[in-house]
């Protein structure tokens, strides 16, 4: 089992699920209010504290489950869209997965929004999405205060818990959102988020979303990806009405917030097993068994003798 | 791809470890076990070597009878010496009895052999007839020496023969002895 706990505005949600034959099983979920929650943040102690009252001080028993975190708007997450020559993303010097890493994060830390680092000290980086044209590269990266992650690990190594990850909402929701056909405005509380075939958009918006805001959106998609005509093609849809865009099938989503439980699954679901649902839907919706699967593999060699 | 965890804040080497200490009491398991199966195989097999070691049972022999056994093996082996070495009466047992054994055909049987220096008689049975005479063929005993059937009988279908051989003593005699040089000129 896997436990997700959901930072977002001053609200903590806590979601187990499992993960089963590509089905998303969500068990329990349960969110509780906290005040000023950037202070509990801001040091391990009160991580700590925030873990402990999300498991009801039975630690113990959560140290047998895998921990992640989600960031949702709200709690210091930040977004942002841009461009780089392809060149830049690779060396020759880099010879180690840890190299080239290094130096696709320390990119995205140049491109960090504008007032983000006037509000914290140093940040750390996630990418979102990646589009990778010939010649340039447009990257979704998500920002996270370099204080508050330091804390969660080091907070979940003093009580003994397996930090699995820390992700954020727009990158569970790219993963989970069939945009095959046509892109998806999804709008959440405070973030509004597209996915489409390309990569995505995140806007974190303080007040409602409108037309006017709509038009700086496309425009900005038609400007980063290969979309004419971007509004036409989209739909728009809330976070809790993803159901019908999902790429795997839910257990337990009407009794539970489907925002919560899509960011929770998007943690935990590894990006292959929905790539390999997405081919064996496409391919071979009747044969079984993805491209990449041990039987996809033989039942290529046997179809090429 | 990007090489980079996508959607993740922690990097791939820490997803990585994180993983690796989850399933770390699985792999301790797993490990253990192993070893304790090992260990255990090795214990087993060592005390089944010893208790085969320890329970391989002494041979047990009398040393009379051991010693009766001795004996006649030496009589044996030194009475065969002597019949290879003996030559009563210029005859030479051995090679006889030897030349006999060997032209036999298969389904002659052997019953009686007397050697004399004047004749070799053999006496035995076959059910083919035409066996003796295969039989008499093959024994050969060189100049002087000339093999015949002496008498055959027909009972219940097995064919009863005895065998002569004369020896003509003055022709074996020339051939044993050796000629002088240049006597046939």
């Amino acid at each position: 089992m896997s436990i997700v706990i959901i930072l977002g505005n001053n609200k903590v949600s806590c979601v187990s699920l499992t993960v089963k034959d590509k089905t998303v099983n969500i068990l329990e979920a349960d969110s509780r209010h906290f005040d000023d929650l950037s202070s509990f943040l801001s040091s391990a102690d009160g991580v700590k504290s925030l873990l402990s009252s999300c498991f009801g001080g039975d630690l113990k028993a959560a140290a047998e489950h895998k921990i992640y975190f989600a960031f949702t708007a709200g709690s210091g997450l930040a977004y942002k869209t841009w461009q780089a020559a392809a060149s830049s993303f690779s060396d020759v010097s880099d010879k180690t997965f840890a190299d080239k890493e290094d130096r696709i994060l320390s990119l995205c830390i140049e491109n960090v929004p504008q007032g983000f680092t006037d509000l914290y000290k140093d940040c750390v980086a996630s990418v979102v999405s990646c589009y990778e044209d010939d010649e340039v590269y447009t990257v979704t990266s998500a920002y996270l205060p370099g204080l508050y992650i330091n804390n969660i690990k080091e907070a979940c190594e003093t009580l003994g818990l397996t930090l699995f990850g820390i992700s954020d909402i727009a990158s569970s929701f790219c993963k989970f959102i069939n945009c095959s056909e046509q892109q998806v405005l999804v709008r959440a509380n405070g973030l509004t988020v597209i996915v489409n075939q390309f990569g995505s958009l995140a806007f974190m918006m303080n007040g409602d979303y409108s037309d006017s805001i709509g038009d700086i959106i496309f425009n900005m998609i038609e400007h980063y990806y290969p979309i004419n005509n971007s509004r036409m093609n989209s739909q728009t849809v809330s976070s809790s009405d993803l159901e019908p865009f999902l790429v795997v099938p839910f257990n337990g989503l009407s009794r539970y917030n489907c925002e919560m439980s899509v960011i929770a699954a998007g943690c935990v679901v590894d990006s292959k097993m929905l790539a390999e649902s997405n081919e064996t839907v496409k391919s071979n919706p009747d044969k079984g068994g993805s491209k990449n699967s041990v039987i996809g593999k033989l039942r290529k060699l046997f179809e090429k003798k | 791809m990007l090489s980079v965890n996508y959607g993740n804040f922690l990097r791939k080497s820490e997803t990585a470890k994180a993983a690796y200490e989850f399933k770390r009491p699985v792999y301790q398991f797993i490990a253990n076990t192993v070893c304790v199966f090992c260990l255990a195989g090795a214990v087993t097999s060592g005390l089944a070597l010893a208790y085969a070691y320890m329970a391989t049972p002494k041979p047990v022999y009398s040393q009379e009878l051991y010693g009766k056994a001795q004996s006649l093996n030496n009589n044996l082996s030194r009475g065969a010496a002597l019949m290879k070495q003996g030559r009563p009466r210029g005859v030479n047992a051995y090679e006889i009895i030897n030349k006999f054994a060997n032209a036999r055909p298969a389904d002659v049987t052997l019953t009686d052999i007397v050697i004399s220096p004047e004749q070799y008689t053999v006496k035995g049975f076959t059910p083919n007839q035409d066996s003796v005479n295969a039989y008499i063929s093959a024994l050969d005993f060189g100049k002087g020496k000339k093999a015949g059937v002496a008498s055959i009988s027909n009972n219940k279908g097995t064919n009863e023969f005895t065998i002569i051989v004369h020896v003509d003593e003055q022709k074996a005699a020339a051939k044993s002895s050796p000629q002088p040089k240049g006597s046939g000129k």
